[in-house]
């Protein structure tokens, strides 16, 4: 796993749906995991699970409520976001302010520890009833206190966390003015960098143009030549403004700023928020936008993603009419090679959406998807309407483009048969919440969850006369408005236990790269 | 051998579009016994929803059967009057739909709605319906019946509402029970617990039932019986374990090798190659022949005739006559 290359990686990630006031569906909720470069990665669990809310998340069709998507596909030199200035801009701030409300929270201390001794000194059993009412008032006092004190606490905590987003444990060093020029300067060289990138990718396209005709420019060549160069210099320059600011005040001369700045585990905690990669939430749309390239969506109902008004080969050209500034020739010529590269025939170039199976229309979903040579495509049960024999031409299909292509496929399904076979990795899902995460011959073999055991022991088998009903789970999920208190699944587990009722359980890694969030695995480490 | 309940023989069902007859069902024959399931299974389009409308006489207006019987109990059923067939729907024939939201009637409660059939074909009265209706609701697993009762079908989930389609069925004691697709919507938690469900009721009620599914899992769980359609034409026909551990026309096996398993330890992904026709198509011969990577000339210009391999497993294919010769 560690020589793969991280593309995305979840923190986090939180989504709820407003209802009404204060009424919410928890539809995704504290999801963190990694995904590969070249991976297909599979997303399993029942209807309302959240799996297709996480896929949009991630695409920021929907916005996150909170936690963040990080996406490495791109350096921060080639996008060049506004948040990065814009977060630099605030670093004294929330080093300050963090400070500010740790100080307001010793002072509440002082103040309820004061109380607390002014309770202490009254007669050890209240004799009448004034003192009885004092007692009473002035221990309601210490847990107001108490509770906001910590609230502070957590505000300052808060404050430091968002900071290392963007400097890691340098927000807590004595010297941060020295370290947010260092990061100014090097987010300077960043937009830079990218402003001389788009430059350079105006210049490759001229002359893709011109190799299409068959000409060629000497002259342009050096000009792409100088434009890399220049590229090159900026990206060096901002790496190396960083890698300064890191170098020289990395661990030194940490502010106790709250009780736990000095506690090197903790500074650990902060270098570990620190992004390198691309914060897919804090984007702009037309940032976004540009970004969409990169990462696509094949959805389940070929019918409804198709404009039926539209012959196949239009709706495959609009991607690059709005994203590419092609001739109308060169344009045609891609086209046709998509539908080759999908096996559709040439001709289905000029008809309409209406005349094609449903498998056919599925490949024309595929083929608007890969127009724009995509890194990371998000696959919304898109076999699950296809009969078999044609899901299993799809699937064969996404396997031969990923490969071609090095797509990152993000799989979601309820068919644990096509996710065995199809997927490297899986991740299995209920309400909201990651129950397990596994490679997939691990998950299969080794089921640990006991949500995935019943799963897996339900799913109808090609076996005449097996079928047990010793896993079949008891009555239906619950609702994610209202999701059970603990773990989620406790309801209709039937290894429940007393903690499962009381303590959500964190994701733990049992076996390498096999993680499962379950009281019955945690219990064992312990 | 248990008693026939639905007897088909030779059915053909045709479609008018445009002002042109495509035949849908072309010569389809099987027969339902007692306290037996049999499956009917094929990608959509093959008929096998048309064989069940047609069947309960529910075909769209632009359907009719042009020849074939079939019999219910022994009493042919193509010859009666709308009236008459009217009155055995429900009564000794029940249907379960895929979509249970769509099959139950939103503004009537559930107890409404189940006790209706009971005090039309049974005569009940409302007490003994509600009565029946609620000792119903418990064999099907629903806890709470009498509040139940009382609910509408928006406020229960998709599971539930099933369960009651069946409930509502059963009650009436049909001697045949044709399930369309009555799992596929439903998550495979759900799922389970509703094919246990009706395997029980099977036995308690003996009834015949024909289920209509395209996922060969859920066959291999619930049939006794198995018959595979396609494009209109019945290919192969025989008990499950016959089907599964010896199939034998190449539109079968192919079904099997594209089905991913999560019990296969390696699955090298095998599609069947090709589009599945258009009922407005035309193919000479056997159906099947476009797709089929074995192919002959005979089978491109002879619709081949139903064989019997082994007792009860039938096929239509001319390869596995000529093997067989």
């Amino acid at each position: 796993m560690s020589g793969k290359q991280p593309l995305l990686e979840l923190k986090k990630l939180k989504k709820y749906f407003p209802v009404r006031r204060g009424v919410s569906i928890k539809a995704v909720e504290d999801v963190t995991f990694t995904i590969y470069e070249g991976e297909k990665f599979g997303v399993v669990g029942e209807s309302g699970c959240g799996k297709s809310t996480l896929g949009r998340v991630i695409l920021q069709l929907y916005q996150q409520t909170s936690g963040a998507a990080i996406y490495y596909g791109r350096t921060l030199e080639e996008i060049g976001p506004q948040y990065l200035s814009h977060e630099i801009s605030k670093l004294m701030e929330y080093q300050t302010k963090a400070n500010e409300f740790y100080q307001k929270s010793l002072k509440l201390d002082a103040k309820a520890e004061a109380i607390r001794k002014e309770k202490d000194a009254l007669s050890p059993l209240g004799t009448t009833n004034r003192e009885v009412l004092k007692e009473i008032r002035l221990s309601k006092k210490i847990s107001d206190l108490e509770f906001q004190s910590l609230e502070l606490r957590k505000d300052a905590s808060r404050h430091l966390r968002e900071g290392s987003r963007t400097v890691g444990s340098l927000i807590l060093c004595k010297d941060l003015p020295k370290v947010k020029e260092l990061f100014e300067q090097s987010a300077r060289e960043t937009a830079m960098a990218t402003v001389a990138n788009r430059a350079l990718k105006t210049l490759e396209h001229q002359s893709e143009q011109l190799a299409v005709e068959g000409k060629q420019d000497a002259s342009l060549e050096k000009k792409i030549e100088a434009a890399r160069a220049r590229v090159q210099k900026h990206v060096d320059a901002a790496r190396q403004y960083r890698q300064k600011a890191w170098d020289d005040y990395h661990g030194k001369d940490i502010l106790p700023l709250t009780e736990r700045t000095l506690d090197p585990e903790y500074q650990k905690k902060l270098d570990g928020n620190y992004e390198t990669g691309i914060n897919l939430g804090k984007l702009t749309r037309s940032e976004m936008r540009g970004l969409r390239r990169d990462m696509q969506m094949i959805f389940q109902d070929p019918a409804a993603s198709l404009d039926p008004r539209q012959t196949v080969g239009k709706s495959i050209e609009e991607i690059l009419v709005i994203n590419e500034d092609l001739s109308a020739e060169v344009r045609k010529e891609r086209v046709m090679n998509l539908l080759d590269e999908v096996g559709l025939k040439r001709e289905h170039y000029y008809v309409y959406p209406h005349t094609l199976s449903g498998g056919q229309k599925q490949r024309v979903g595929i083929a608007r998807a890969i127009a724009l040579n995509p890194k990371f495509v998000v696959l919304d049960e898109c076999v699950s309407a296809l009969d078999v024999s044609v899901q299993a031409q799809i699937l064969q299909l996404l396997n031969e483009l990923s490969k071609e292509k090095d797509l990152t496929y993000f799989f979601i399904t309820h068919d644990l048969g096509v996710v065995k076979h199809f997927c490297d990795r899986i991740v299995v899902m209920y309400l909201g919440n990651v129950c397990e995460i596994a490679e997939s011959k691990d998950l299969f073999h080794n089921p640990m969850h006991p949500y995935t055991q019943s799963l897996l022991a339900v799913v109808p088998r090609m076996r005449v006369g097996e079928h047990s009903t010793e896993f079949v789970l008891e009555g239906d999920v619950p609702s994610a408005i209202h999701p059970p208190k603990g773990c989620p699944f406790h309801t209709r587990c039937s290894r429940c236990m007393e903690i499962c009722s009381q303590e959500k359980p964190k994701p733990i890694e049992n076996e390498p790269g096999h993680f499962v969030a379950c009281h019955l695995y945690s219990k064992q480490e312990s | 051998m248990a008693k026939a309940v639905l007897e088909v023989r030779n059915l053909v069902a045709t479609f008018r579009i445009d002002k042109k007859e495509y035949p849908v069902l072309r010569d389809i024959s099987f027969t339902v016994h007692e306290n037996e399931t049999v499956c009917m299974v094929g990608e959509s389009g093959c008929g096998k929803s048309v064989t069940t409308l047609t069947i309960m006489d529910l075909l769209p207006s632009n359907g009719r059967v042009v020849s074939g019987s079939i019999k219910l109990n022994g009493q042919e059923l193509t010859t009666l009057t709308r009236k008459e067939r009217n009155a055995l729907r429900g009564k000794r024939m029940g249907m379960i739909f895929q979509e249970p939201m769509t099959a139950l009637n939103p503004l009537l409660t559930i107890g409404r709605q189940l006790t209706e059939g009971l005090r039309l074909h049974q005569g009940m009265t409302k007490k003994q319906a509600y009565d029946t209706a609620v000792e119903y609701l418990e064999k099907v697993g629903i806890a709470n019946p009498q509040d139940r009762m009382k609910q509408y079908p928006f406020q229960l989930s998709g599971g539930l509402r099933q369960r009651i389609m069946i409930a509502m069925v059963m009650a009436v004691q049909p001697s045949l029970l044709i399930a369309d697709e009555p799992t596929t919507a439903l998550d495979v938690t759900i799922q389970k617990q509703v094919l246990v469900l009706l395997n029980k009721l099977k036995k308690d009620v003996s009834t015949g039932v024909l289920f209509i599914t395209h996922d060969l899992g859920v066959v291999a769980e619930i049939a006794d019986r198995v018959v595979i359609l396609y494009a209109g034409c019945k290919v192969e026909e025989g008990a499950i374990g016959e089907i599964f551990s010896n199939p034998q026309h190449p539109y079968t096996i192919g079904l099997m090798k594209a089905v991913p398993d999560v019990e296969a330890e390696e699955f090298d992904i095998q599609p069947i190659p090709g589009v599945f026709p258009n009922i407005t198509e035309e193919i000479g011969g056997c159906r099947f022949h476009p797709r089929c990577p074995y192919a002959t000339d005979r089978c491109r210009s002879e619709l081949p005739q139903e064989i019997e391999i082994s007792p009860g497993h039938t096929v239509s294919c001319h390869l596995v006559k000529e093997a067989q010769e």
